[in-house]
């Protein structure tokens, strides 16, 4: 689906502008080790940090990397059946996938596969919506503004899905390995940025070469903590 | 006795120690009783308010438990997801609200949760239970009226039984989105052996939850005793007893205090409550250790009482029983026996006074046996003298009419003797005068006896009066066959005697014993007779081998006119006035004898002392040194005087001796100066004279000696010497003014020097 959605946007600006580069580069998650060590053991095995939800850096996956702003002009959607859908489904209490990001514009189905009734709703301030209860298809959503919208289920306070509503097609989850490429990128200076969920995002400037390809490696974690 | 004596300090000892053994025991019993209802009491009353306090807190932690039950589950229907469930109509779906109920139950950590809609109170709308065995259709039933309850007053609560199980419920109003009533939520917890052991940490008893006759949960016992649990709660139970009593129980050897309570339930069948142990155990047992305690250690004091105690008592009657002993024998005449108790108290006084009593016993005694004695021997005495004193009237008066023909019988006699007569005549006639003057001598003797007679004192030699009656006697004792053997003492001392008396005396008992045995000759008779000195006495024993006296008659022998002679031979009164005369000089006559084997005459006679020699001068010389009238020795210049003679030479004693005593004096010997010196210390001489060399002291310190102890006769004191006189003797003779005589000296030279020296004295 995703290969499917870059070939799209590859095309897409393949035919506007020919000179395109790659970004490749991996993103990974890193804890302070000695924070770590000290949130387990020893001193800081206190009250400070007995309610601290413990975060397994090396096993987070859904990174997401991204070019902030616009790259080259946007051409709004003329036709509703260019407007991308989407779809995010519920099963077994679920949403899947868990974290969706899309091109501003786009439309989101969720159809509820379960046998027991599902809510969908969200407060954000970017997209706000209430599906009620309901089995079956559902009604479709349109994001027509960019940012980031927090889905839930009402009746089920573990569902939850995060839709990451962005102004232009070069973004890229990470695979299994943390690996991404964002291929057929226009030649130019971008701020290149880095995101998950639970994390800090952090960006960087990257200028990507007419052809050929431009590293970008990220690490996040939360730094800056106050000196202990 | 000692059997009597014995019984009676058994009987003591028990009368103390009974008494004392049964007043501790008793004690002890009344302790231990005392102890043990006071003890039981109080930890039944401790157990009691202990199962009060437990119940109480069983009470309020159940009333707090369905609080903060309440307090958890109340606000569960207002939670967003929930809301939003009930609010868009998601209760109807079941699987959905099945799932919000299993989640709820989950997240809520509740056993059963319950849906109720409103419209249909007998089914659940939807239920999740944790449980498949949970018949949730049973547990709709029961929990129908908390239900109600919720919809009626906005929440309720009830313990519910459900197929054997009991649990907690809690029930909250479901309301719509606007605030109608959709139904009821019902949560429930089992109540089971947590809430038990928590109770239990809360009331510190154990407890059993019961419901329905069955044991829910326990904390107590192994599931055996479940059965008797559930009896014992059930009769807790029964109709009546509403006042739940505390009961005592016995399980598995524990002891406990039991009560019973009863949990509140909507639905009144079914009895739920429980039951509380309360242990007691752990006092009891310190109560049985603390009797053992006690018993041991009275049982260890009654021992060690009873031993003092008979200690004591030991201790208190030994004094008693040493008295006892010693009464006793004092009883039997023992009057030796001493109390030896020292103790300082009551038995010491009495021991004392015990020991003073048989002192005084004995000596009154000792006084009675000499006062019988004496009186026994006085009046023997008295018997003996009574009887002489009879006689001797009637003697006297017989002898002074005899005196008178006598007279004329020996005036005659030598008148015809002077009268020119043939010399044949002549001879009878001085027979008839001598026969005559022993008939005068006869008659004195009795006038003697009689004591008309004043007798004559004088130093007179024993030995000398003996042998003239042996002299005297001579003739007939020849004639008899009899010897006479003597023994005297050459040197006994003179006594202070009538001469004639005490010839008298020898003279009859010789004749006695001649006569005896001339009347019963079977062998050689032999009258052995002896003198010697026996302490300040002399001493004459006349011992024949004649037949003897029978023993009857030995004590009748000195008693007047007892004779054992034919009629007409004896008058029976020889030898009584020979009684009356050794008693008249202060002497002692006595006589032993057995029959057949002679006998033996003692006599005794005081030798004269000084104090008699100056108190009885007159009985031989005046001062003077003149003879008394009608002494024949008036003409010897030595009578009354005594000279000590000192010399280790035997001639030379005798001969002194000889040459003095025919001067008339009284001659002592010693041979040597110890014995000299004690002659002098116990008799008075005027005059002494001393070998100068002889064995032991000598001349010198003799009179050193003698200078001290007896002044007076050191000045009369003259040395004789056989030596050459050296000039150191010669010196001391000067200047102390002796005189000396050299042996060889003539009688003359010695009489001189004697006369010279008592001349010499008196001036």
């Amino acid at each position: 689906m995703r290969f499917y959605i870059l070939t799209l946007v590859m095309v897409f600006i393949g035919a506007d502008a020919i000179q395109a580069g790659t970004i490749v580069g991996t993103v990974r998650a890193e804890g302070k080790a000695e924070a770590e060590k000290d949130a387990l053991c020893g001193k800081y095995d206190s009250r400070q940090f007995k309610f601290v939800e413990r975060i397994n850096y090396a096993e987070l996956r859904d990174f997401l990397v991204f070019i902030e702003g616009q790259v080259g002009k946007v051409v709004p959607p003329e036709k509703p059946a260019q407007v991308k859908t989407e779809r995010i489904v519920q099963k077994g209490a679920t949403f899947v996938p868990h974290i969706l990001p899309i091109v501003v514009g786009s439309k989101i189905e969720w159809p509820n596969n379960d046998d027991i009734l599902h809510n969908v709703f969200s407060y954000s301030e970017t997209r706000q919506f209430d599906l009620g209860l309901y089995r079956g298809n559902g009604t479709p959503i349109q994001f027509d503004k960019a940012g980031r919208v927090d889905v839930f289920c009402s009746i089920h306070s573990r569902m939850s899905c995060v839709v990451m509503v962005l102004e232009n097609p070069f973004f890229s989850m990470t695979n299994d390995k943390g690996k991404f490429v964002i291929e057929n990128v226009p030649a130019g200076t971008y701020k290149f940025k880095a995101w998950h969920e639970r994390l800090p995002s952090k960006s960087q400037e990257i200028v990507v070469p007419e052809k050929g390809e431009v590293k970008a490696d990220f690490v996040l974690g939360i730094t800056g903590l106050p000196a202990q | 006795m000692e059997k009597l004596r014995r019984q009676i300090e058994v009987s003591f000892s028990t009368k103390v120690i009974v008494p004392v053994v049964a007043t501790m025991v008793l004690l002890l019993a009344v302790t231990v009783s005392i102890v043990n209802s006071r003890i039981t009491r109080q930890f039944q009353a401790e157990a009691t308010r202990n199962l009060a306090h437990a119940e109480e807190s069983v009470r309020k932690s159940r009333e707090i438990h369905t609080r903060s039950q309440l307090l958890r589950f109340r606000s569960v229907p207002d939670e967003p997801k929930y809301r939003a469930l009930f609010a868009e109509g998601g209760a109807n779906h079941a699987p959905t609200i099945k799932v919000s109920l299993d989640e709820m139950r989950t997240n809520r950590e509740v056993d059963v949760v319950l849906f109720t809609s409103v419209d249909d109170l007998k089914t659940a709308r939807a239920s999740s239970a944790s449980d498949r065995k949970l018949s949730v259709k049973d547990f709709q039933a029961v929990c129908t009226p908390v239900v109600v309850e919720a919809f009626e007053k906005g929440e309720g609560w009830d313990t519910v039984l459900v197929d054997k199980r009991l649990f907690d419920v809690v029930s909250v109003p479901v309301k719509g989105s606007s605030q109608e009533l959709l139904g009821a939520l019902t949560l429930g917890v089992e109540v089971g052996h947590g809430n038990a052991e928590d109770m239990k940490k809360a009331t510190s008893c154990e407890i059993i939850l019961l419901a329905n006759g069955r044991v829910i949960a326990s904390t107590a016992g192994p599931p055996e005793l479940h059965n008797e649990f559930a009896r014992i709660f059930s009769s807790y139970m029964e109709p009546g007893t509403e006042k739940v009593q505390t009961h005592k129980l016995v399980l598995g050897g524990e002891h406990f205090f039991c009560s019973a309570g009863r949990f509140v339930s909507l639905k009144s069948e079914g009895n739920i409550g429980y039951l509380l142990l309360s242990s007691y155990e752990q006092p009891l047992r310190a109560l049985r250790i603390t009797q053992q305690i006690l018993l041991g250690v009275s049982g260890l004091a009654i021992l060690l009482g009873t031993a003092v105690v008979w200690f004591l008592v030991r201790k208190v009657t030994a004094p008693l029983r040493a008295l006892s002993a010693s009464a006793e024998a004092v009883g039997q005449g023992d009057f030796t026996q001493r109390v030896n108790v020292k103790s300082r108290d009551e038995c010491g006084e009495l021991a004392a006074v015990f020991n003073q009593m048989t002192e005084n016993l004995k000596r009154s005694r000792e006084q009675l046996e000499s006062t019988v004695e004496t009186l026994r021997t006085t009046q023997a005495q008295l018997v003996q003298s009574e009887k002489l004193s009879g006689i001797g009237e009637f003697v006297a008066g017989v002898a002074h009419e005899l005196n008178n023909p006598l007279t004329s019988v020996m005036g005659f006699s030598e008148l015809l003797a002077r009268a020119d007569t043939e010399p044949q005549h002549k001879r009878h006639l001085d027979l008839i005068y001598k026969s005559a003057q022993r008939c005068q001598k006869i008659v004195q003797s009795l006038l003697s006896f009689a004591r008309r007679h004043q007798p004559e004192r004088k130093l007179s030699s024993i030995n000398e009066l003996v042998e003239s009656a042996v002299d005297f006697l001579s003739y007939q004792l020849r004639t008899s066959n009899i010897e006479v053997v003597t023994k005297l003492d050459r040197y006994l001392p003179k006594a202070m005697v009538d001469p004639h008396q005490l010839q008298q005396v020898f003279l009859n008992i010789v004749n006695n014993a001649r006569q005896a045995m001339e009347a019963n000759q079977q062998q050689k008779g032999v009258i052995r007779v002896t003198t010697e000195t026996f302490g300040r006495n002399v001493r004459v024993i006349i011992v024949d081998n004649g037949p003897g006296i029978a023993e009857k008659n030995l004590s009748k022998v000195f008693d007047p006119f007892f004779t054992t002679k034919e009629v007409g031979k004896g008058t029976g009164l020889g030898l009584s006035l020979c009684y009356g005369i050794v008693h008249e000089h202060g002497g002692h006559i006595s006589v032993r004898s057995k029959l057949g084997q002679g006998a033996t005459f003692t006599i005794e006679l005081p030798l004269a002392d000084e104090d008699e020699d100056d108190q009885q001068p007159s009985n031989g010389a005046d001062k003077d040194g003149k003879p008394k009238s009608g002494n024949r020795l008036k003409r010897l210049e030595g009578a009354g005087r005594k000279i000590l003679v000192i010399d280790d030479e035997e001639a030379i004693l005798e001969m002194v001796r000889e040459t003095l005593s025919q001067q008339g004096y009284q001659v002592d010997v010693a041979r040597d100066g110890e014995s000299a010196l004690r002659r002098a210390a116990l008799n008075r001489y005027d005059l002494a004279l001393c070998d100068w060399k002889m064995p032991g002291l000598n001349g010198e310190q003799i009179y050193e000696r003698l200078r001290k102890a007896n002044p007076a006769l050191s000045e009369r004191l003259i040395f004789i010497t056989g030596d050459v006189i050296n000039e150191k003797v010669q010196e001391f003779l000067r200047d102390q003014k002796k005189v000396c005589l050299s042996k060889p000296f003539s009688i003359v030279e010695f009489r001189a020097a004697v006369g010279n020296a008592l001349a010499g004295n008196r001036k």
